[in-house]
């Protein structure tokens, strides 16, 4: 039977940090993203309209958007989550307070190389449906959250092809192979320096003998 | 607290209201602060209660909230967020000016170090040494006028919405 996913709504005013988040809640496999909001207005209706299982507000969020030169506030991020957890008993809400560490105007400061997880508490957030239903500290209250950069992006095994283990065996074969010839040279070196070392003793002893037998039979006829 | 080497009376310094002080006069408002930490979502203090402390923001980030009177709630939730505090700024202003008592409520956004300053012992000290009161109101003064202007900001935002969704 297929593991029941978590619904997600996605809230911030940028389209690259709600892709940031989606591709975030998606990585496990965990969590849809059913929605996305860009301003206050849209997440409250979102929120009620689809009561999803967990909402991602940025806690910067404009109130409504294309009237930025009235310097409205955009510290609406906090307001809705209160909103939310009040008035949408089922659905969780985690309010994310550094995106702006992460984002300048929307775009990414420095994403690349890194790993990110959603933290509350120094703890990582899980959005599996189950532990997101067993999170019931503070029902009526919402998630205060992070994001967290938590390393290089590991090297990925999954991606090493046939023929890449197959150049890596050849590597091995042919070090192995040259190892072996120079233990054979070796070898045959030891042998050959072995029979000469032989042929000089015998060689040695015999003369040494002969020697010996001509100076007994020659000093018995003197 | 983690905060290098500094002390107390060198992190009032990095603080505007306090920067102008003498180092004479800043180790007497030293002595009247207690540093305090509260984990993320905390609410350090709400609109209407009594205002005990100032105080002076070391780590983390603040929103301060006013809560709408009853009759004038919105069709969602009742709070709304007029200013956010950042490292080195003082809020909690109310326990310095008459009638100590808080106009916002103050809710940590990240976990928040903060400096809490004894309200009392600052008014008697403000009091006392008139010099030390009036760099120190000068100051403060420029941050109730902060507040009031993001205040406004936010009173107009609410306007601009109003009209154009009628």
């Amino acid at each position: 039977m297929e593991r029941q996913k978590t619904r997600a709504v996605l809230a911030s005013e940028h389209p690259e940090v709600q892709s940031f988040l989606h591709d975030l809640i998606e990585k496990d496999g965990d969590a849809v993203t059913v929605g996305r909001a860009k301003n206050v207005s849209e997440a409250l209706v979102l929120a009620k309209k689809i009561s999803p299982d967990v909402i991602l507000i940025d806690s910067y969020l404009p109130y409504k958007v294309g009237v930025d030169k009235l310097r409205m506030s955009r510290m609406g991020g906090l307001d809705t989550a209160q909103a939310i957890s009040q008035e949408v008993a089922d659905t969780k809400v985690v309010l994310l307070n550094n995106l702006d560490e992460f984002f300048h105007q929307g775009r990414p400061v420095s994403s690349n190389g890194k790993t990110y997880a959603m933290k509350s508490q120094g703890t990582d957030i899980s959005l599996a449906l189950p532990d997101l239903r067993r999170e019931t500290t503070h029902p009526n209250e919402p998630i205060f959250a992070f994001i967290e950069a938590t390393s290089e992006i590991p090297m990925k095994l999954a991606k090493i092809g046939f023929w890449d283990w197959m150049t890596l065996a050849g590597v091995i074969a042919v070090a192995a192979g040259w190892f072996l010839t120079l233990t054979m040279v070796l070898a045959t070196a030891g042998i050959i320096i072995a029979a000469a070392g032989g042929v000089i003793l015998l060689t040695g002893f015999i003369r040494k003998k002969v020697k010996a037998w001509r100076r007994l039979h020659f000093s018995e006829r003197a | 607290m983690n905060r290098g080497n500094l002390t107390v009376k060198q992190l009032l310094r990095q603080c505007s209201v306090f920067a102008a002080l003498s180092d004479v006069d800043l180790e007497k408002v030293a002595g009247m602060v207690i540093e305090k930490q509260y984990p993320a979502g905390t609410t350090i203090f709400r609109q209407g209660e009594r205002a005990e402390d100032l105080y002076v923001l070391q780590e983390g980030k603040l929103a301060l909230q006013i809560t709408l009177p009853p009759e004038a709630q919105r069709q969602s939730g009742n709070r709304i967020t007029v200013d956010a505090v950042n490292k080195n700024e003082v809020f909690g202003w109310s326990a310095v000016v008459e009638p100590h008592i808080f106009y916002m409520t103050a809710v940590c956004l990240q976990e928040a170090k903060v400096l809490a300053i004894n309200g009392a012992k600052l008014r008697w000290l403000l009091q006392d040494n008139c010099k030390i009161g009036y760099e120190v109101l000068k100051e403060l003064i420029k941050v109730v006028a902060s507040r009031l202007d993001e205040t406004r900001r936010v009173l107009v935002s609410e306007r601009v919405l109003v009209i154009n969704s009628e």
